[in-house]
């Protein structure tokens, strides 16, 4: 019995503990409130005609001290939102300001979790207004094995920071450390650089074969989604029949928006490739075909109506009524006697011809 | 034969007292785990620090429904109306007997459409499909012969368009970044498969525009019960087994799948009764066996606000369905349990639910015996024992009490005085007698069952709004 009692006596002294430090958290939120209205009344009287004055120097060094802090970092961040939605206030503000972010930056590189990951986070918000490279030097020292959001949050700041060779060192710094970065969020990342420039897509595509699968499939989405120069040089990648296949399948779908006439040929051979293990490419070749009208297209099309895969068929049919295939040309469908062509075709002609309003 | 039955008895109290530790240290250790894990989690939500991305990964949204005309609508709007780019509604009757269909096409101007879609998994025959879109986002009625729920949710896969799919209850509704946020862990690692959303009970929260402003225990003490069972279990357990890998269980209210994961174990098990936890098992071992990494992931951001019986007689046929469930999946996946080579990360949660989910109530039972066999013998020193007991009450009651007022504490949701004395009351009406009542219907599950494997049982259901409570 008593050591029952210690042990409840232990865990009540815990439950308390835990007590006081939700209470402690609660109790902070005022006292945020007051901090950001204080913070926002100083940048309010912040010159913007003399950034060499003493309000500057003093709220530069007092930046420095409290962006060490997490909660006086986030009231600073939300007390300047409302100032940096005036770019050109913001465009004065932050040059004027890097000096005190590098200090902090070189504080943060000693500093691990939540309060690195915040630094990140509220610098990649502001990135395109900074003009010092070094500040983003730091934040790619940054760069770690176990959080994702850290990563992310770097590789943000680099996109709008838009300083070509730091983007693919943050890359290629992923790349080193072997943990997964999803393609969508590369891609996505990616479209952000502003303004979307040739230099860019060249020098990722220089080291394309340096990355892992994911990032080479959102290089992939990032190009397709700003050039159509790439035709020739993703055209003899698939040459190569070795190769991811996801990174294959996805340089396949490039050529829909993008239609280049020597794919032609290997995208009729995939649809007609009668392996199971091609279902994949026969997929994607139905679904890229609609970019190269004709009537080879269209028998080719129709065949694959009847193919033993769903999605081969769904492909087809969208892709067909997609080149305006006319009703004669459907009736051979209509007239067979494979139900299924029948039914999908019919189905995504109800769909076209609206019949379903959006 | 008194020489057998001291021994007996002393092993039965040592082993129940054993029993009663071990089972409240987890739950303490997994609530202040959780403590400190939400709050990290939670204070990276208010200084927004999340994986943004503008479009996701294609949804579908597959709702099982059987004779829910009342709640149908309501859970379609919440539906409708979610932060999210690209996803599909799928609502499949499963041969219901009143208005569900009729409300759904009516309200939505849902028009007949044949539809061909492939059969990647076994279900009743679909009778019927009617599409529509509502608010840009597409809402397909699947009607269908009655198979269980189970069997619904396989129709609902083989119709989707979708390379993912989210399964909810008929009478839930998601709140609005719910499936923003469930998406998170599949953004996070590209080896996830399944992910489980937190389960909130509606009859507890107030509502403007689909998000929870205000969150109130309700006066029905079966509901107000159940909504402190509900907070432990998601605080404690699931947040502190995820940190291992290790939940077993992704409820059937709310959760995320890969549709091709699910496809290869061939879908949805109709003949069980608890589809959601056999899933999930049957996941862990195919994957398992594969050699293939995997991971099964809970998200307490991705919330689901769900009805839970209030009504004493649902109640019991709730929870007696969920104990057979999970009587059905842990010993048809026993292997789980046995050591697969790759699979022991698996075993800690495994014989947490055999031990301290399915035995517990029997243990309990045995406690009882125990203590009136003692009586009869004369080898009860009461006092001790009531201590003892008042003790453990205690400590539970603390237990619970903490993790109630800390999920307050950590999202910072108000919560008005007398609704702290009413959560109080609550709390030890929960310790004293709720759980009792749990285990009284567990013990009896067992007692002249004969489901009909597509009865879903009839549940009392209210109308509700996530919209405009």
């Amino acid at each position: 019995m008593t050591l029952i009692i210690i042990y409840i006596v232990v865990c009540l002294l815990i439950i308390l503990y835990i007590a006081v430090f939700a209470f402690t958290l609660r109790s902070q939120s005022s006292r945020q409130d007051k901090l950001t209205l204080h913070i926002g009344k100083k940048l309010k009287e912040l010159p913007l005609d003399d950034l060499n004055s003493a309000k500057w120097t003093q709220f530069q060094a007092d930046m420095v001290v409290s962006g060490r802090n997490i909660n006086k970092l986030h009231c600073y961040d939300e007390a300047l939102q409302t100032f940096a939605r005036n770019e050109e206030w913001a465009a004065v503000y932050f040059p004027t300001m890097e000096e005190s972010y590098l200090q902090l930056a070189r504080h943060y590189q000693h500093v691990y979790g939540q309060e690195r990951v915040y630094f990140v986070h509220h610098v990649s918000q502001y990135a395109k207004y900074f003009t010092n490279r070094r500040l983003f030097e730091i934040l790619l020292s940054f760069m770690n094995r176990r959080n994702i959001f850290e990563r992310e949050g770097v590789l943000q700041a680099l996109y709008l920071f838009g300083d070509i060779s730091l983007i693919k060192e943050g890359l290629h710094k992923i790349s080193s450390i072997n943990k997964f970065h999803h393609s969508k969020l590369i891609a996505d990342g990616l479209l952000k650089v502003n303004p979307v420039n040739d230099e860019l897509t060249e020098a990722l595509w220089d080291d394309f074969l340096e990355y892992p699968g994911s990032i080479q499939v959102g290089i992939i989405k990032y190009i397709q989604g700003t050039s159509g120069a790439y035709r020739d040089k993703f055209y003899k990648y698939l040459e190569n029949d070795n190769g991811d296949l996801d990174i294959r399948l996805n340089m396949i779908r490039y050529f829909r928006k993008y239609p280049y006439e020597p794919i032609y040929p290997y995208l009729l051979a995939m649809l007609e490739g009668k392996e199971e293990s091609q279902v994949e490419y026969r997929i994607v070749a139905a679904h890229t075909l609609v970019a190269f009208p004709g009537k080879r297209t269209v028998q080719a099309l129709q065949k694959a109506l009847k193919d033993c895969d769903w999605y081969v068929r769904v492909n087809a049919s969208q892709s067909l009524l997609a080149l305006n295939v006319s009703m004669e040309e459907l009736e051979e469908v209509f007239g067979g006697d494979d139900r299924f062509a029948k039914e999908i075709l019919a189905y995504h002609l109800t769909v076209k011809e609206g019949q379903l309003h959006e | 034969m008194s020489e057998y039955i001291v021994p007996f008895i002393q092993f039965n109290a040592v082993f129940f007292i054993f029993f009663a530790m071990v089972y409240t240290t987890f739950l303490f250790s997994s609530v202040i785990y959780s403590f400190f894990k939400l709050s990290t989690y939670y204070r990276m939500k208010v200084l927004g620090i999340d994986l943004k991305h503008d479009y996701y990964f294609p949804v579908s949204i597959i709702v099982p429904a059987y004779n829910e005309e009342i709640t149908i609508k309501s859970t379609i709007d919440s539906l409708v109306g979610l932060d999210y780019r690209n996803y599909e509604i799928l609502v499949v009757d499963d041969g219901s007997k009143d208005a569900t269909s009729q409300n759904a096409i009516e309200t939505y101007d849902l028009k007949k459409v044949t539809r061909p879609f492939p059969i990647k998994l076994k279900s009743q025959k679909v009778v019927e499909i009617y599409e529509g879109y509502v608010n840009h986002v597409k809402v397909i009625l699947v009607k269908k012969e009655n198979g269980g729920k189970g069997d619904a949710l396989n129709a609902g896969i083989n119709v989707s368009n979708f390379p993912y799919f989210v399964t909810i209850d008929a009478d839930s509704m998601l709140q609005k970044d719910a499936l923003r946020n469930i998406m998170q862990p599949v953004m996070r690692d590209e080896t996830t498969i399944a992910v489980g959303g937190l389960i909130r009970i509606s009859q507890t929260g107030k509502f403007v525009d689909g998000v929870p402003v205000s969150f109130e225990l309700p006066w029905n003490p079966i509901v107000s019960m159940q909504a402190v069972e509900y907070e432990r279990s998601f605080l404690a357990s699931r947040i502190f087994m995820n940190r291992f890998n290790n939940n077993l269980i992704i409820s059937g209210a709310f959760g995320l799948f890969k549709k091709s994961a699910v496809i290869q174990v061939g879908g949805y098990n109709s003949e069980t009764l608890g589809e959601d936890m056999d899933l999930v098992m049957r996941l862990i071992l195919h994957f398992t066996k594969k050699k293939e990494k995997f991971r099964i992931d809970y998200e307490p951001a991705a919330v689901c606000w769900t009805q839970v019986p209030h009504q004493f007689s649902d109640l019991r046929k709730q929870r007696r369905r969920w104990y057979l469930g999970l009587f059905q999946s842990l010993t048809t996946y026993r292997e789980i349990g046995v050591g697969l080579k790759r699979g022991t990360t698996f075993l800690f949660s495994y014989y947490y639910y055999v031990f301290f989910e399915f035995l517990a109530p029997f243990i309990e039972l045995m406690g009882v015996l125990n203590i009136v066999l003692c009586a009869y013998l004369g080898l009860l020193y009461a006092p001790y024992m009531l201590r003892l007991y008042l003790l453990y009450l205690l400590f539970s009651f603390i237990v619970t009490l903490t993790a109630f007022f800390l999920r307050i504490f950590v999202q910072n949701r108000q919560y008005q005085m007398k609704n702290v004395w009413r959560a109080i009351l609550v709390i030890l009406m929960e310790t004293l007698v709720y759980r009792y009542v749990l285990s009284w219907i567990r013990i009896t599950a067992f007692v002249g069952y004969r489901k009909r494997k597509h009865d879903w049982g009839i549940i009392q259901r209210t109308s509700q709004d996530i919209n405009n409570n």
